[in-house]
């Protein structure tokens, strides 16, 4: 997507490698990384109550992990996305995922944050297609709103992605 | 029926509406420069700003103000139409504060400028954004005797279209499914 | 000292626009879209002379998705989801407003069972609402468990609207002339169970929150509203209600079924976040009254007129007005007489409640601030739409 004004340009933040390669000992950080994962709140619209949702006594993140929220993205490890992305908020998105020290994850929760959702129809101004024209995204959970149970599927992707391995049970007739 | 201080608005038309099929009681047409006076009569009057509303038509663009009282079914509505090209309005911000926003988002997305407004700005859309996106294309704008039904436009001495309203539909493309 | 320069931040074209009052030694602070008390992106640039507010002014657009252009392209019935989207806590009020104002504009009647369902699912959706408002404000003020006993009852209700409509949150179960499906056989005793829970779990909210100090101190006295402005401003719902009028589009205006319901309007007099605060907690009450009622009261029957495939009202224009949990929606539809609205205008009660803020926060503590803008009670995409 050409950005029509900079604000909307992708993000140009590039990690840099360790300086020390530790491969046995990156295993363990990874382990234990994932089991802590700290998500920043970025509730943009509707999907954002499904993510708190989450957050709460029944579906309860914290049993995996996910225990603590943090406003500031220098303390997160995960940006997860909920709602849609506009030419407003599209530099706040671009600069709060530079924001997030390395390594940092990405979730598009909903519709809106994987392609627009359904503010994507022809000739509309102002919705960004997808938060992936901006930044990295590494799980995609789509929905209109998401259940929770999918949040949490992506949560377990996520990690799945750290650590090279899914590390909950599959519920009866879903495939991992 | 028609309350007396709608005389003191010096209103162009004043049409008794039902309220069972429309949700309003009353709708009066204004001249643009009436528009801070009937404001401060129905300050006076106790009614509440509900919200400030524009539609592109042919003959301009039609700006409507809802008012409300605290009670009972009582909405009505003042309405005024300025031309494409000279779309000022008088601004009623200093009599009713809560149409500060109102008129920024009249002038973000139709581009009315509102004369006398504190601070016009750009409310919803980006700050640079460029153009008013509820403007209508020339041929896609329709006039108000096409838009008001029958009595209204009888009893404002507005044209209607010859053939009926089901036949006026607009010659734009509908979507690949139409229900 | 140089002066802050927000272009230099990439984007930030929005705060280029506020410009430091004349005095010296002020703080400009920019609180938000992203903070966790602004309830959603709102931004709100603040002058500060230390911890009090000399001028607040609230910057939007940050969730602006276009719904007013979507009606203009979109056929009646496509619209519909957008209304549970534009403000997806009280989705079935949106819902209700638009369908109303096409059926006044289409002529449809809608069937007696359709009316009854919908107050009922409203008003289940009522009290999801304001759990979720009292929940987060809580959490604003820094209590972090009510919002975990409010999401808890929230959840009942959402079982129970999801075997209804199939969605946990963003309805689209109204259409024209009723609503989309009938309700299924064990709605009824569940939705009395749930009031009878709803109900037994008020008396502890009131002994552990309601009457906690804290919370009083943090709310009494604070954002004083007068009718009069509240008037002037456009803030409707408990903004008014909490400052002293028994205003409420159910009464004043009713439509569906209300006019047969016998419930209380709380009001309370003070005006302040404490008085918003008890007529919300309050409305979780009357709307268990209205509920019971409306299900002892359900008749049988079809649950949605008939309505033509491609539906094209005759020219015309219709309002349609509905007490939602935050103030008066009201939607204006304007036909030219094809499948396609002419003109939708989505009046948002949160828009004008928070034009109200930039008065109330003047020389407030920031603290405060934080505390009038919960008792607001805003959802950002309403006001954005």
């Amino acid at each position: 997507m050409a950005p029509q004004n900079p604000g909307c340009a992708p993000t140009v933040a590039t990690v840099d490698p360790a300086l020390v390669a530790t491969p046995s000992v990156q295993k363990i950080l990874d382990v234990c990384r994932a089991m802590s994962i700290w998500p920043m709140t970025f509730g943009i619209a509707c999907c954002a109550i499904e993510m708190m949702a989450v957050g709460m006594a029944r579906f309860d993140m914290a049993r995996f992990g996910f225990e603590v929220f943090r406003p500031s993205p220098r303390q997160s490890d995960l940006l997860i996305v909920a709602g849609t992305v506009n030419k407003k908020i599209a530099p706040v998105v671009t600069r709060l995922y530079e924001q997030i020290p390395a390594p940092r994850f990405v979730m598009a929760l909903g519709n809106c944050a994987i392609s627009g959702g359904p503010f994507n129809i022809e000739g509309q101004y102002n919705v960004i297609t997808g938060v992936d024209n901006l930044i990295p995204v590494d799980v995609y959970v789509p929905g209109c709103p998401p259940r929770p149970e999918a949040l949490l599927e992506g949560l377990f992707a996520i990690q799945k992605k750290m650590t090279g391995r899914r590390w909950w049970a599959v519920p009866k007739g879903g495939a991992s | 029926m028609i309350p007396a201080f709608v005389a003191a608005m010096h209103p162009v038309h004043v049409v008794a509406m039902d309220h069972a099929a429309t949700g309003v009681i009353l709708s009066i047409t204004l001249e643009p420069a009436r528009l801070p006076d009937a404001a401060a009569v129905l300050d006076r009057e106790g009614y509440l700003l509900e919200d400030v509303m524009a539609s592109d038509l042919t003959e301009g663009i039609e700006v409507q103000y809802h008012f409300s009282l605290l009670d009972g079914p009582t909405r009505l509505v003042l309405r005024l139409i300025v031309p494409h090209d000279a779309p000022d309005v008088p601004s009623i911000a200093a009599i009713y504060p809560g149409a500060n926003w109102h008129e920024c988002e009249c002038f973000d997305f139709y581009g009315i400028r509102f004369v006398g407004h504190p601070d016009l700005h750009r409310l919803l859309l980006p700050e640079d954004f460029e153009g008013h996106p509820l403007l209508k294309a020339p041929e896609a704008r329709r006039s108000l005797g096409e838009l008001m039904p029958s009595s209204y436009c009888r009893a404002c001495g507005l044209a209607e279209p010859d053939t009926p309203a089901a036949a006026s539909a607009p010659a734009v493309k509908t979507g690949p499914s139409d229900a | 000292m140089h002066a802050f320069d927000p272009t230099l931040l990439r984007g930030d074209r929005a705060s280029v626009r506020f410009e430091p009052g004349p005095a010296e030694d002020k703080l400009i602070l920019s609180m938000g879209p992203q903070h966790p008390s602004t309830h959603g992106v709102l931004r709100v640039m603040l002058e500060l002379d230390g911890e009090y507010i000399l001028r607040a002014e609230p910057i939007l657009g940050y969730i602006h998705r276009m719904h007013e252009w979507m009606a203009e392209q979109r056929t009646y019935y496509q619209f519909m989801p957008n209304m549970g989207r534009v403000d997806y806590l009280q989705a079935m009020a949106w819902n209700w407003a638009y369908a109303g104002a096409v059926e006044r504009l289409a002529g449809i009647e809608v069937p007696e069972r359709a009316e009854y369902i919908r107050v009922i699912v409203a008003e289940l959706n009522r009290i999801s609402s304001h759990l979720v408002w009292w929940g987060a404000y809580l959490l604003d003020l820094g209590a972090f468990t009510p919002i975990l006993y409010a999401f808890d009852d929230r959840e009942v209700i959402l079982d129970i609207l999801q075997d209804v409509t199939g969605s946990r949150l963003t309805y689209s179960y109204f259409t024209f002339g009723g609503v989309y499906a009938d309700v299924p056989a064990d709605f009824a005793p569940r939705c009395l169970a749930f009031t009878q829970r709803m109900r037994s779990r008020l008396p502890m909210y009131r002994d552990l929150v309601t009457d906690n100090v804290i919370l009083r101190g943090r709310c009494e006295g604070i954002g004083e509203l007068s009718v009069d402005q509240a008037r002037r401003y456009g803030a409707t719902g408990p903004m008014l209600r909490g400052s002293g009028v028994a205003s409420d589009t159910r009464r004043a205006e009713p439509y569906g079924v209300y006019d047969r319901l016998d419930f209380r309007i709380p009001v309370y007099p003070q005006g302040d976040a404490m008085a918003r605060y008890l007529v919300r907690t309050d409305e979780l009450e009357t709307s268990c009254d209205i509920i019971d009622q409306a299900v002892a009261g359900l008749p049988d029957g079809p649950f949605a007129a008939k309505t033509p495939k491609t539906l094209k009202p005759p020219k015309g224009e219709a309002s349609f007005a509905v007490e939602a949990g935050r103030g008066k929606i009201v939607v204006h539809v304007r036909s030219d007489g094809s499948p396609k609205p002419y003109r939708v205008k989505l009046r948002a009660p949160c828009f004008s409640n928070l034009s109200v803020f930039c008065a109330l926060a003047r020389g407030v503590l920031l603290a405060d601030a934080v505390s009038i803008l919960g008792s607001l009670d805003l959802v950002i995409p309403e006001i954005d739409r």
